[in-house]
């Protein structure tokens, strides 16, 4: 604001000023205008870039006013999704809701060039209330960056696990459907994160990993879909058993994301299971690809989770599989030449296979995806689950539509 | 317990290893960034854009993006009476923060390349040479978009949006200084 006066009055003085009781010149005014025009272009677009020469702002002294050339440094942002779900077959005793799904707070702060937070504080089903099932509050993550070297960079905190596409990106312009994809959900145990230290970079020119060192999952949350409930999210979590998780990316080409995860370790977190201390040796491995051209997008992931001593866990599966592939293409631009917006149909199918519990499902899941603006989608889907093999009944379908952000 | 105290040690050691790094967020500063875009000047001049609020609407309709100024400064290598090309140095949103962008054409408002000056928000948005080097060669046109021939950016969907409106708008605005000079 003071910048904005200071150049007012900068503006006048210019042009009123005639010179020693005389008009100015058609040239003096030109001059004069060359300069304003200067220094809005310096205040609207360069502050950042302009030369640091020791000069004294607005008559501040030279150190005072880095302030007014240099971001103060803190970043905010944030993402929400909100649903409505009709079932519209074998709903049994489902009933039909509206769930403002999550609404997540983002802040970074970058103390110097090198050293940054990055935080998310999210509010899960619209409330909390004390004793009631209701949502939940958590940290989603919130670690500190250590950038030394483009090929080797430190991070610690609460991360998320590098493992799949969704646990990452989790944004909701960056899926399709309301839901997150389901293997990522009950095989890959999205949104996870865990405490610890790890290491990131780029190796060379599209090539990128991450290796982290966490605490452990606790088996005594896995249940018969697997592990989900074995996450410690970083709420007093029990750091007996450490786990190593690894990860690359690879970019051979823009639009071409080809990728790849490990997580070994023991989760038995040095508890007993029905009497006997065991290590619950566990293993989650994965494979992801992504292209996207000229508006056709495909994804695919496949991830597999072992677990071992499930004999001293009651129902918990030694082995847990899961797969999907999707497609979507953004119709707009065939539709409305030269638009912005993005309408996309999208269809993905999931199938995650248990060994050693009953909880195999397909699931079919096709619907739309429309962008107005990018930052913000509408979306609707269909999803049809098939529970076979399991002699349930299948889950009933559904319609969800719903709205989502990003800023 | 032995890898909790390495643990340990690797954090502390961390911490102290990097103590007193400096400010920023600044990559390049106009004049370092200038002389990258034309070497071989012997000047670089500026001309400004006054626009009418016709020509705004116009450049916003060909942009597909709203021109939020009618004042816009281009800066001119020149070699002696030669035109070596355009360069402007835009700042812009990105999601909260601000991002400056210098965006270089050949005298035919073609792209020659496009470089990032300064970058606020966190460095994993920050686009990669690779992705800035599509738009090498590139001029105004309905393709000129993500989902288009500029392919998206995996996990920093606003910083490509952020970059190929600057320079759509840049493309859009250096055809009036064409029709000018």
């Amino acid at each position: 604001m003071n910048r904005l006066l200071s150049l007012a009055l900068l503006m006048t003085l210019l042009l009123a000023q005639p010179g020693v009781g005389q008009a100015a010149s058609t040239e003096e005014l030109e001059r004069r205008l060359d300069l304003i025009t200067a220094e809005l272009q310096k205040m609207k677009n360069e502050t950042a870039v302009t030369d640091q020469a020791y000069s004294s702002d607005y008559g501040l002294g030279p150190a005072a006013s880095k302030v007014y050339k240099l971001s103060k440094g803190l970043s905010i942002g944030g993402y929400g999704e909100a649903k409505y779900t009709n079932y519209v077959q074998d709903q049994g005793s489902n009933v039909d809701t509206a769930d403002m799904v999550r609404l997540i707070l983002y802040t970074g702060y970058k103390f110097t060039d090198k050293i940054l937070l990055n935080s998310e504080i999210e509010f899960e089903h619209g409330k909390v209330e004390g004793g009631k099932d209701g949502g939940e509050v958590a940290i989603e993550f919130a670690n500190i960056d250590f950038l030394l070297d483009e090929k080797v960079n430190l991070r610690a905190g609460l991360m998320l696990m590098p493992v799949g596409i969704t646990n990452e990106l989790h944004e909701p312009t960056l899926f399709h459907g309301n839901d997150r994809p389901l293997v990522e959900r009950q095989v890959i145990p999205a949104t996870w994160r865990e405490l610890g230290v790890g290491a990131f970079g780029q190796i060379s020119e599209g090539l990128e990993y991450k290796l982290y060192l966490v605490n452990s999952l606790d088996a005594s949350g896995f249940d018969s879909k697997g592990i989900r409930g074995g996450r410690e999210s970083g709420s007093k979590a029990k750091a007996e058993d450490f786990s190593l998780v690894a990860r690359f990316d690879y970019e051979p080409t823009l639009g071409l994301n080809l990728g790849g995860s490990a997580y070994l370790g023991n989760a038995g977190q040095g508890q007993e299971f029905n009497g006997k201390q065991v290590d619950v040796f566990t293993q989650i491995y994965e494979v992801h690809g992504q292209y996207k051209v000229r508006g056709l997008e495909l994804k695919a992931l496949a991830s597999r989770v072992e677990i071992d001593d499930t004999e001293q866990l009651n129902g918990v599966p030694e082995r847990v599989a899961g797969w999907y592939s999707e497609v979507a293409y953004d119709l707009l631009p065939h539709i409305v030449t030269g638009t912005s917006q993005y309408l996309a149909p999208f269809v993905r199918y999931e199938n995650i296979d248990y060994a050693g519990s009953n909880q195999d499902v397909e699931l079919l899941v096709s619907g739309l995806s429309y962008k107005p603006i990018p930052n913000v989608v509408v979306k609707a889907d269909y999803r049809n689950f098939n529970n076979f093999g399991t002699g349930k009944a299948d889950a009933a379908d559904e319609v969800n539509l719903g709205i989502g952000f990003i800023f | 317990m032995k890898i909790r105290t390495l643990v340990i040690l690797c954090t502390l050691g961390c911490y102290i290893t990097l103590a007193g790094l400096a400010w920023g967020g600044t990559y390049l500063s106009k004049t370092e960034a200038l002389k990258r875009a034309f070497p071989q000047a012997d000047r670089v001049e500026t001309v400004s854009l006054f626009l009418t609020p016709e020509e705004v609407t116009e450049i916003s309709r060909l942009a597909g993006a709203p021109l939020t100024s009618p004042l816009h400064t281009f800066y001119v290598g020149k070699k002696g009476t030669q035109t070596l090309g355009y360069a402007a140095i835009e700042a812009a949103t990105v999601r909260t923060m601000p991002e400056t962008v210098m965006i270089v054409l050949t005298p035919d408002a073609r792209v020659s390349f496009v470089e990032i000056l300064a970058f606020f928000e966190p460095e994993e948005y920050l686009p990669s040479r690779r992705w800035l080097q599509q738009f090498v060669g590139a001029q105004l046109s309905d393709a000129l978009r993500i989902g288009g021939s500029v392919q998206a950016m995996t996990g920093a969907t606003l910083s490509a949006q952020a970059v190929t409106r600057q320079v759509r708008l840049t493309t859009a605005l250096a055809q009036r200084i064409q029709e000018r000079h």
